[in-house]
Protein backbone atom coordinates (compact mmCIF):
# COMPACT_ATOMS: atom_id res chain seq x y z
CA UNK A 1 0.00 0.00 0.00
CA UNK A 2 1.07 3.35 -0.96
CA UNK A 3 -0.01 7.00 -0.41
CA UNK A 4 -0.18 9.12 -2.98
CA UNK A 5 2.11 11.97 -3.29
CA UNK A 6 0.93 15.79 -4.48
CA UNK A 7 2.49 18.46 -5.15
CA UNK A 8 1.81 22.05 -5.62
CA UNK A 9 2.21 23.08 -9.17
CA UNK A 10 1.48 26.68 -10.74
CA UNK A 11 0.63 27.69 -14.59
CA UNK A 12 1.71 31.09 -16.13
CA UNK A 13 2.10 32.98 -19.45
CA UNK A 14 -0.04 32.03 -22.28
CA UNK A 15 -3.23 32.65 -23.52
CA UNK A 16 -6.65 31.98 -21.67
CA UNK A 17 -7.20 28.62 -21.36
CA UNK A 18 -3.73 27.70 -22.28
CA UNK A 19 -0.96 28.33 -20.57
CA UNK A 20 2.32 28.52 -21.39
CA UNK A 21 3.93 26.33 -18.81
CA UNK A 22 3.14 24.11 -15.60
CA UNK A 23 5.14 23.58 -13.11
CA UNK A 24 6.26 22.36 -9.65
CA UNK A 25 6.51 24.99 -6.53
CA UNK A 26 6.28 23.23 -3.10
CA UNK A 27 9.76 22.57 -3.78
CA UNK A 28 11.28 25.56 -4.39
CA UNK A 29 11.89 27.52 -1.46
CA UNK A 30 10.91 28.36 1.03
CA UNK A 31 9.52 30.70 0.01
CA UNK A 32 7.78 28.78 -2.67
CA UNK A 33 5.90 31.55 -4.07
CA UNK A 34 6.90 35.12 -4.79
CA UNK A 35 4.62 37.84 -5.40
CA UNK A 36 5.85 40.47 -8.00
CA UNK A 37 4.82 42.34 -10.75
CA UNK A 38 5.80 40.00 -13.19
CA UNK A 39 4.68 36.33 -14.85
CA UNK A 40 7.20 34.12 -13.86
CA UNK A 41 8.00 31.64 -10.68
CA UNK A 42 11.47 33.00 -9.76
CA UNK A 43 12.31 33.76 -6.54
CA UNK A 44 13.75 36.86 -6.38
CA UNK A 45 13.26 40.46 -5.59
CA UNK A 46 12.93 41.23 -9.08
CA UNK A 47 9.67 43.18 -10.39
CA UNK A 48 8.20 44.26 -7.04
CA UNK A 49 4.79 45.44 -6.33
CA UNK A 50 5.24 49.50 -5.93
CA UNK A 51 3.71 51.49 -2.93
CA UNK A 52 1.68 54.69 -4.72
CA UNK A 53 0.69 57.23 -2.82
CA UNK A 54 -2.55 57.63 -4.51
CA UNK A 55 -4.18 54.21 -5.53
CA UNK A 56 -4.29 50.64 -4.31
CA UNK A 57 -1.57 48.21 -6.28
CA UNK A 58 -1.28 44.55 -7.04
CA UNK A 59 1.14 41.85 -7.67
CA UNK A 60 0.56 39.86 -10.78
CA UNK A 61 -2.14 37.18 -10.13
CA UNK A 62 -1.17 33.45 -9.09
CA UNK A 63 -3.13 30.07 -10.69
CA UNK A 64 -1.94 26.99 -8.10
CA UNK A 65 -3.10 23.88 -7.82
CA UNK A 66 -2.58 20.52 -6.50
CA UNK A 67 -1.64 17.73 -8.48
CA UNK A 68 -1.08 14.44 -8.25
CA UNK A 69 2.67 13.46 -8.88
CA UNK A 70 2.72 9.47 -7.44
CA UNK A 71 -0.29 7.58 -6.83
CA UNK A 72 0.26 3.62 -7.23
CA UNK A 73 -3.11 2.33 -5.82
CA UNK A 74 -4.94 5.00 -7.78
CA UNK A 75 -6.59 6.30 -4.38
CA UNK A 76 -9.51 8.40 -4.59
CA UNK A 77 -8.64 11.91 -3.36
CA UNK A 78 -10.80 14.80 -2.83
CA UNK A 79 -12.61 16.89 -0.48
CA UNK A 80 -9.57 19.75 -1.09
CA UNK A 81 -9.21 22.58 1.29
CA UNK A 82 -7.23 25.83 1.30
CA UNK A 83 -6.17 27.87 4.34
CA UNK A 84 -3.57 30.49 6.27
CA UNK A 85 -2.65 30.53 9.46
CA UNK A 86 -5.41 33.18 9.71
CA UNK A 87 -2.78 35.88 10.34
CA UNK A 88 -1.03 37.43 7.28
CA UNK A 89 1.73 38.97 8.34
CA UNK A 90 2.60 40.96 5.49
CA UNK A 91 2.30 44.72 7.16
CA UNK A 92 0.06 47.65 7.41
CA UNK A 93 -2.18 48.34 3.73
CA UNK A 94 -0.76 44.58 2.36
CA UNK A 95 -3.65 41.98 1.75
CA UNK A 96 -3.47 38.47 0.38
CA UNK A 97 -6.72 38.20 -1.56
CA UNK A 98 -7.63 34.73 -2.65
CA UNK A 99 -10.60 34.42 -5.28
CA UNK A 100 -14.27 32.92 -4.02
CA UNK A 101 -14.07 30.92 -7.53
CA UNK A 102 -11.72 27.94 -8.27
CA UNK A 103 -11.95 28.05 -11.84
CA UNK A 104 -11.93 25.08 -13.96
CA UNK A 105 -8.38 22.32 -14.16
CA UNK A 106 -7.64 19.39 -14.41
CA UNK A 107 -5.80 16.44 -16.73
CA UNK A 108 -7.00 17.62 -19.65
CA UNK A 109 -8.09 21.15 -19.83
CA UNK A 110 -7.22 24.72 -18.57
CA UNK A 111 -10.52 26.09 -19.14
CA UNK A 112 -10.57 28.59 -16.22
CA UNK A 113 -7.09 30.46 -16.75
CA UNK A 114 -6.37 33.62 -17.41
CA UNK A 115 -2.83 34.84 -17.86
CA UNK A 116 -1.62 37.62 -15.40
CA UNK A 117 -1.24 40.65 -17.14
CA UNK A 118 -0.65 44.37 -15.83
CA UNK A 119 2.67 46.48 -15.72
CA UNK A 120 5.40 45.25 -15.19
CA UNK A 121 7.66 46.27 -12.54
CA UNK A 122 4.91 48.89 -11.50
CA UNK A 123 1.35 46.90 -10.74
CA UNK A 124 -0.97 44.08 -12.02
CA UNK A 125 -4.69 43.78 -13.22
CA UNK A 126 -6.93 43.70 -10.29
CA UNK A 127 -7.91 39.52 -9.92
CA UNK A 128 -11.76 40.66 -10.66
CA UNK A 129 -10.97 41.44 -14.10
CA UNK A 130 -9.82 37.74 -14.86
CA UNK A 131 -12.63 36.44 -16.70
CA UNK A 132 -13.62 33.68 -13.79
CA UNK A 133 -13.21 35.87 -10.82
CA UNK A 134 -16.03 38.02 -9.65
CA UNK A 135 -14.91 38.19 -5.82
CA UNK A 136 -12.00 38.10 -3.10
CA UNK A 137 -11.45 37.23 0.75
CA UNK A 138 -8.71 38.07 2.34
CA UNK A 139 -6.81 35.18 3.14
CA UNK A 140 -6.42 35.87 6.91
CA UNK A 141 -10.40 35.32 6.98
CA UNK A 142 -9.22 31.85 5.25
CA UNK A 143 -8.50 29.50 8.39
CA UNK A 144 -8.60 25.53 8.79
CA UNK A 145 -11.68 26.30 10.60
CA UNK A 146 -12.73 28.08 7.85
CA UNK A 147 -10.81 27.31 4.50
CA UNK A 148 -11.93 27.48 1.04
CA UNK A 149 -13.40 24.72 -0.61
CA UNK A 150 -11.02 23.43 -3.70
CA UNK A 151 -12.76 21.68 -6.74
CA UNK A 152 -12.01 18.83 -8.28
CA UNK A 153 -13.10 19.03 -11.95
CA UNK A 154 -11.54 15.80 -13.29
CA UNK A 155 -13.33 13.39 -16.08
CA UNK A 156 -15.63 16.21 -16.61
CA UNK A 157 -17.72 16.71 -13.55
CA UNK A 158 -17.27 18.94 -10.27
CA UNK A 159 -16.88 15.92 -7.84
CA UNK A 160 -15.03 13.41 -9.35
CA UNK A 161 -11.77 12.54 -7.02
CA UNK A 162 -8.31 12.93 -8.59
CA UNK A 163 -7.00 9.09 -9.10
CA UNK A 164 -4.33 9.23 -11.53
CA UNK A 165 -1.03 10.98 -12.09
CA UNK A 166 -1.58 14.14 -13.73
CA UNK A 167 -4.91 14.75 -12.47
CA UNK A 168 -5.55 18.08 -10.65
CA UNK A 169 -7.38 20.23 -8.56
CA UNK A 170 -9.42 23.00 -10.06
CA UNK A 171 -7.34 26.49 -9.20
CA UNK A 172 -6.82 28.60 -6.68
CA UNK A 173 -6.08 32.37 -7.52
CA UNK A 174 -3.85 34.44 -5.32
CA UNK A 175 -3.22 38.03 -5.29
CA UNK A 176 -1.37 40.64 -3.03
CA UNK A 177 -3.33 44.22 -3.23
CA UNK A 178 -0.46 47.29 -1.55
CA UNK A 179 -2.75 49.89 -0.45
CA UNK A 180 -1.61 53.60 0.09
CA UNK A 181 -0.59 53.26 3.52
CA UNK A 182 1.57 50.36 2.82
CA UNK A 183 5.25 50.63 3.89
CA UNK A 184 7.81 49.96 1.49
CA UNK A 185 10.56 47.15 2.12
CA UNK A 186 10.31 43.22 2.42
CA UNK A 187 7.16 41.75 3.78
CA UNK A 188 7.32 38.57 6.46
CA UNK A 189 7.04 34.76 4.84
CA UNK A 190 3.40 33.53 5.09
CA UNK A 191 2.18 29.54 5.04
CA UNK A 192 -0.31 28.71 3.31
CA UNK A 193 -1.86 24.91 3.27
CA UNK A 194 -3.93 22.59 0.95
CA UNK A 195 -5.46 19.84 2.80
CA UNK A 196 -6.97 16.78 1.51
CA UNK A 197 -8.72 13.16 1.74
CA UNK A 198 -7.95 10.05 0.20
CA UNK A 199 -8.97 6.54 0.38
CA UNK A 200 -5.76 3.92 1.77
CA UNK B 1 5.07 7.33 12.86
CA UNK B 2 3.30 5.61 9.26
CA UNK B 3 0.56 2.86 8.85
CA UNK B 4 -1.20 0.41 7.03
CA UNK B 5 -4.37 -1.83 7.52
CA UNK B 6 -5.99 -4.72 8.29
CA UNK B 7 -9.54 -6.38 7.50
CA UNK B 8 -10.11 -9.30 9.03
CA UNK B 9 -13.37 -11.12 7.82
CA UNK B 10 -15.79 -13.55 9.76
CA UNK B 11 -14.93 -16.57 7.90
CA UNK B 12 -11.58 -16.45 9.35
CA UNK B 13 -9.75 -14.73 6.11
CA UNK B 14 -7.90 -11.11 6.49
CA UNK B 15 -6.30 -8.71 3.67
CA UNK B 16 -4.12 -6.12 4.12
CA UNK B 17 -2.73 -2.55 2.55
CA UNK B 18 0.86 -3.73 3.41
CA UNK B 19 -0.01 -6.75 0.98
CA UNK B 20 -1.33 -4.19 -2.13
CA UNK B 21 -4.80 -4.66 -1.29
CA UNK B 22 -6.56 -1.01 -1.35
CA UNK B 23 -9.63 0.37 -0.07
CA UNK B 24 -12.15 -0.39 -2.53
CA UNK B 25 -10.65 -4.46 -2.04
CA UNK B 26 -12.82 -4.29 1.76
CA UNK B 27 -15.70 -7.08 1.39
CA UNK B 28 -17.70 -5.20 3.60
CA UNK B 29 -20.41 -8.03 3.86
CA UNK B 30 -18.33 -10.08 5.55
CA UNK B 31 -15.98 -7.45 7.77
CA UNK B 32 -15.55 -8.37 11.17
CA UNK B 33 -12.87 -6.04 12.79
CA UNK B 34 -10.55 -3.21 11.13
CA UNK B 35 -7.03 -2.89 12.52
CA UNK B 36 -4.32 0.37 11.65
CA UNK B 37 -0.64 -1.05 12.24
CA UNK B 38 2.31 0.67 12.37
CA UNK B 39 4.65 0.11 9.15
CA UNK B 40 7.60 -0.21 11.32
CA UNK B 41 6.55 -2.63 13.87
CA UNK B 42 3.67 -4.23 12.65
CA UNK B 43 2.20 -2.80 16.05
CA UNK B 44 -1.36 -2.53 15.98
CA UNK B 45 -2.59 0.49 17.12
CA UNK B 46 -5.85 0.46 16.51
CA UNK B 47 -8.58 -2.14 16.27
CA UNK B 48 -11.98 -1.43 15.24
CA UNK B 49 -14.82 -4.00 15.84
CA UNK B 50 -17.46 -3.92 13.25
CA UNK B 51 -21.32 -4.72 14.02
CA UNK B 52 -22.94 -6.36 11.02
CA UNK B 53 -24.63 -3.17 9.88
CA UNK B 54 -22.05 -0.79 10.49
CA UNK B 55 -20.30 0.75 7.53
CA UNK B 56 -16.73 0.83 7.73
CA UNK B 57 -15.16 4.70 6.85
CA UNK B 58 -11.32 4.75 6.49
CA UNK B 59 -9.21 8.07 5.22
CA UNK B 60 -5.95 9.78 5.37
CA UNK B 61 -6.39 13.46 5.66
CA UNK B 62 -3.58 15.03 4.55
CA UNK B 63 -1.97 18.73 4.86
CA UNK B 64 0.69 19.81 2.18
CA UNK B 65 2.45 23.43 2.68
CA UNK B 66 3.60 25.85 -0.20
CA UNK B 67 6.85 24.88 1.95
CA UNK B 68 5.97 20.49 1.06
CA UNK B 69 5.42 20.23 4.77
CA UNK B 70 3.42 17.28 4.86
CA UNK B 71 1.47 15.41 7.68
CA UNK B 72 -1.19 12.61 7.27
CA UNK B 73 -4.04 11.93 10.41
CA UNK B 74 -5.75 8.75 9.67
CA UNK B 75 -9.98 9.07 10.34
CA UNK B 76 -10.82 5.38 11.16
CA UNK B 77 -14.51 4.90 12.41
CA UNK B 78 -17.99 3.59 11.52
CA UNK B 79 -21.29 5.23 10.83
CA UNK B 80 -24.07 2.41 12.32
CA UNK B 81 -27.71 1.76 11.21
CA UNK B 82 -29.10 4.73 12.60
CA UNK B 83 -26.96 7.21 11.45
CA UNK B 84 -24.73 7.34 14.59
CA UNK B 85 -20.84 7.75 14.10
CA UNK B 86 -17.67 7.03 15.90
CA UNK B 87 -14.84 8.39 14.36
CA UNK B 88 -10.98 8.14 15.99
CA UNK B 89 -8.30 10.20 14.69
CA UNK B 90 -4.48 9.03 14.77
CA UNK B 91 -2.40 11.31 14.46
CA UNK B 92 1.89 10.86 13.41
CA UNK B 93 2.80 11.06 16.91
CA UNK B 94 0.63 8.20 17.85
CA UNK B 95 -1.96 10.28 19.75
CA UNK B 96 -5.83 9.23 19.17
CA UNK B 97 -8.76 11.10 19.45
CA UNK B 98 -12.13 9.76 19.59
CA UNK B 99 -15.43 11.53 18.74
CA UNK B 100 -18.89 10.97 18.18
CA UNK B 101 -19.02 12.07 14.26
CA UNK B 102 -17.60 14.15 12.01
CA UNK B 103 -17.47 18.21 13.42
CA UNK B 104 -17.48 21.34 11.11
CA UNK B 105 -15.49 23.71 11.37
CA UNK B 106 -12.58 21.71 12.61
CA UNK B 107 -9.15 21.48 11.42
CA UNK B 108 -9.24 17.68 11.42
CA UNK B 109 -13.20 16.27 12.58
CA UNK B 110 -14.90 17.70 9.91
CA UNK B 111 -16.51 15.40 7.59
CA UNK B 112 -15.53 12.95 4.60
CA UNK B 113 -16.95 12.49 1.10
CA UNK B 114 -19.09 9.64 1.71
CA UNK B 115 -18.92 6.85 -0.36
CA UNK B 116 -21.82 5.00 -2.02
CA UNK B 117 -20.77 2.16 -0.07
CA UNK B 118 -19.86 3.83 3.64
CA UNK B 119 -24.01 5.52 3.63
Amino acid sequence: MAAATLYVYSDIGGTANTPASSSRIDNLGPPALRFKTADDRTIDTANPILVSSTVTRYSYWKHIYLYVGINASANDIDNIRFYSDGAIGFGTGVTLNVADETPTKNSGSSAGYDPAAGSEGITGNVVTTHTDVTAVTDAASLTSGSPLTVSVSEDGGTTDPMTTVGDTSDYVILQVAVATTASAGLTASETLTFQYDETP
Amino acid sequence: MTYYWKCQYNDGSEISSKDGAVYRDIDRAKLEKFVLLQVNSDKPVLVLNLGGWDKLIVRMRTTISLNNERMAVWIVGYQGPEGNQVVCFVFPDGTIEVTDGFKEGHKWFYPVKFLPEEL
